[in-house]
């Protein structure tokens, strides 16, 4: 779209003889094209252009409904900060806030299946209380903290008196790599036997932090 | 969630990838079994869900594999 068209062409001028009258450049010519470009000028529908007015420092272009550009009069801050982040996750005082960057719940009975996660892949089964897990997006490096829990997922709480409870349910993390990582679960059997054994549990929780 | 991959580990023992909901157990399979090694993709109605002998299981006569981990 133009809103300004040339009435004279000056280039050609040049390729005149010296002499001839055209190969002036007259002020009407002039003035002609400055009376296109003000008329061009005053046809462009204002409301179609974009003027962010007032503008301050750290102020924030925002979009209008019908998709005009304005200042919104807000920093970024007052559009969502720090504390409305911590508000809206129940976290008062100074102490940061670390999110889990993975995690899983999974029935480990009955050749396994996954319930729920958060950035895992896929578990694979090796044996009787012996998992690996599979990351779908790697840590940066192996210095993460894996919280894991495994439990048998069934109330009432078993009779302490039944030797049921003597049985440690115990999870043990051994990092491989950056995006896997094994999960052992299992204890003693309980009474005189006090070896590590491998269990399968119908609860087996984990939340990777980094 | 209706298919598994497995594979045979070092110490000839079976290996049971189970993709998480929704992820592509080829695409899973191929991340999580060793590179090199082969799988096979199978049905979890396959998989036997008695598991006193879990740490006895091992692959025979197994068809031409489904893929290779990489």
């Amino acid at each position: 779209m133009s809103f300004y068209n040339k009435s004279t062409n000056f280039a050609v001028k040049d390729s005149l003889t010296t002499g001839d009258p055209n190969k002036i450049v007259s002020g009407v010519e002039i003035d002609t094209e400055f009376t296109n470009i003000a008329s061009g000028f005053s046809s462009v529908d204002s409301t179609k252009v974009d003027v962010v007015g007032s503008a301050v420092a750290d102020n924030i272009v925002t979009l209008t409904s019908s998709g005009a550009i304005q200042d919104s009069g807000s920093a970024i801050s007052d559009l969502y900060s720090t504390d409305d982040l911590k508000t809206d996750l129940n976290a008062s005082g100074d102490a940061p806030i670390y999110a889990a960057r993975a995690w899983l719940h999974f029935n480990g009975n009955n050749g396994s299946s996954i319930l729920s996660s958060g950035n895992v892949d896929s578990i694979t089964d090796l044996a009787v209380g012996k998992y690996q897990i599979n990351l779908t997006e790697a840590i940066e490096d192996t210095d993460y903290t894996i919280i894991a829990n495994c439990s048998r997922d069934i109330e009432p709480i078993p009779d302490p008196n039944s030797g049921e409870l003597d049985r440690a349910y115990q999870v043990h993390v051994a990092v491989i790599d950056e995006s896997t990582f094994k999960l052992f679960t299992g204890g003693a059997q309980g009474g005189s036997d006090t070896d590590f054994n491998f269990f399968e549990y119908p609860r087996i929780t984990f939340a990777l932090f980094r | 969630m209706d298919k598994r991959a497995i594979f045979s580990t070092n110490n000839n023992s079976v290996a049971v990838v189970i993709p998480a909901n929704g992820k592509d157990i080829f695409a899973c399979a191929k991340k999580a079994v060793p590179t090199g090694t082969p799988f096979w993709v199978v049905d979890v109605s396959e998989i036997p869900l008695d598991r006193k002998k879990r740490d006895a299981w091992e692959l025979v006569d197994m068809p031409e594999p489904d893929g290779y981990g990489e």
